[in-house]
């Protein structure tokens, strides 16, 4: 399979399920956390906002350096539908640098480091599929479990949740 | 990149840091859950060890159907040294079905049904990515807070955790 077409495929289908849970970020909890050394609520969602920027980062440079570019602030949010508009716009520039990729692109080396560390030199669809995709997918379903333990009725992800029917 | 290359290597990165995460399980807690909605941690646990079972059934099955308990029951695992070793072997089996698949397998189509619905139909190698990879890494990042709930040390999976330093 053309890596492009994958990579596009499979983005689409767990942003939409992200979309799911964002929406849902009750924001008068969000400085909440389940435990002294968890993230809040607000730290995890943005976080989750923001991993599709590797996506788009990846692509369209050659190297990241995490002692020089931190991860850009997301914007302030007032409730979990401008959180999630907020993650659509990071959505739609993650696709438009996919689109905008030839297939050779995903075999190029990309370089993760802090300062002299060298943390990852790996090719760019593979740093996709980890920092990105599956990163995300990490995170979110961390969220899950802040959501459960907010009351907040969860979406499903790979099959329904406690809260929806399973099928007939 | 060769697919079936990418399928492994992707593999055997996520198996170490999901092997890492099993080998906490707190087996004097077992039956804890966090909320009334959730699954308990034995049974988030073993479900997480579970999910490279999906990758050895999608290449050696075109369907599967929901309705007919597609699932072996689980071995008794009474410790988390069962528990890796479950894993391990759910690891090692999918491995193997990857290696002995012919790279047009991962093209053809995989149906998931219930009953005489059809619930899903996609690529071999798009059904491995969604319902192996990135459901374990879903369920995976669950755990990942149960743990933490259960002031186990949690290890970082796509960058250092709360417990571990940030790199100098």
């Amino acid at each position: 399979m053309e890596m492009k077409k994958a990579i596009l495929a499979e983005f689409e289908h767990e942003a939409a399920s992200t979309r799911k849970m964002l929406e849902r970020v009750p924001v008068e909890k969000i400085t909440w956390a389940p435990h002294d050394k968890s993230m809040t609520l607000d730290k995890i969602a943005r976080h989750i906002t923001n991993l599709p920027l590797w996506i788009t980062t990846t692509l369209t440079t050659d190297e990241r350096d995490f002692a020089t570019t931190p991860s850009p602030a997301v914007p302030a949010y007032n409730s979990g539908e401008e959180l999630a508009k907020h993650f659509d716009k990071n959505v739609a520039d993650a696709k438009a640098a996919l689109e905008n990729v030839n297939e050779e692109d995903f075999e190029k080396l990309y370089v993760l480091r802090a300062g002299e560390k060298v943390f990852y030199n790996e090719p760019k669809g593979r740093i996709i599929r980890n920092f990105a995709l599956n990163h995300m997918v990490h995170h979110r379903g961390q969220l899950s479990v802040y959501l459960r333990l907010l009351d907040v009725p969860v979406p499903g992800m790979y099959g329904p949740s406690a809260d929806e029917a399973r099928p007939a | 990149m060769d697919i079936k290359k990418a399928f492994t290597s992707e593999l055997n990165f996520e198996a170490a840091s999901t092997r890492k995460m099993l080998s906490r399980v707190p087996f004097d807690n077992t039956d804890w859950k966090p909320h009334t909605k959730s699954t308990t941690l034995l049974g988030l646990a073993r479900h997480v060890a579970r999910l490279p079972q999906w990758t050895t059934l999608i290449l050696y099955q075109d369907e599967i159907n929901f309705a007919n308990n597609p699932w072996p029951p689980y071995p008794e695992i009474k410790s988390a040294e069962e528990l890796t070793a479950f894993f391990d072997k759910s690891v090692a089996d999918a491995e193997k079905a990857i290696e002995n698949a012919p790279e047009d397998e991962f093209m053809k189509t995989f149906t998931m049904k219930m009953g005489d619905h059809v619930v899903g139909a996609m690529p071999k190698a798009a059904a491995i990515r969604n319902m192996s990879f990135n459901h374990l890494v879903h369920h995976r990042g669950q755990l990942s807070v149960y743990l933490r709930l259960n002031d186990v040390p949690v290890p970082g999976m796509y960058g250092p955790s709360a417990d571990e330093g940030r790199p100098a």
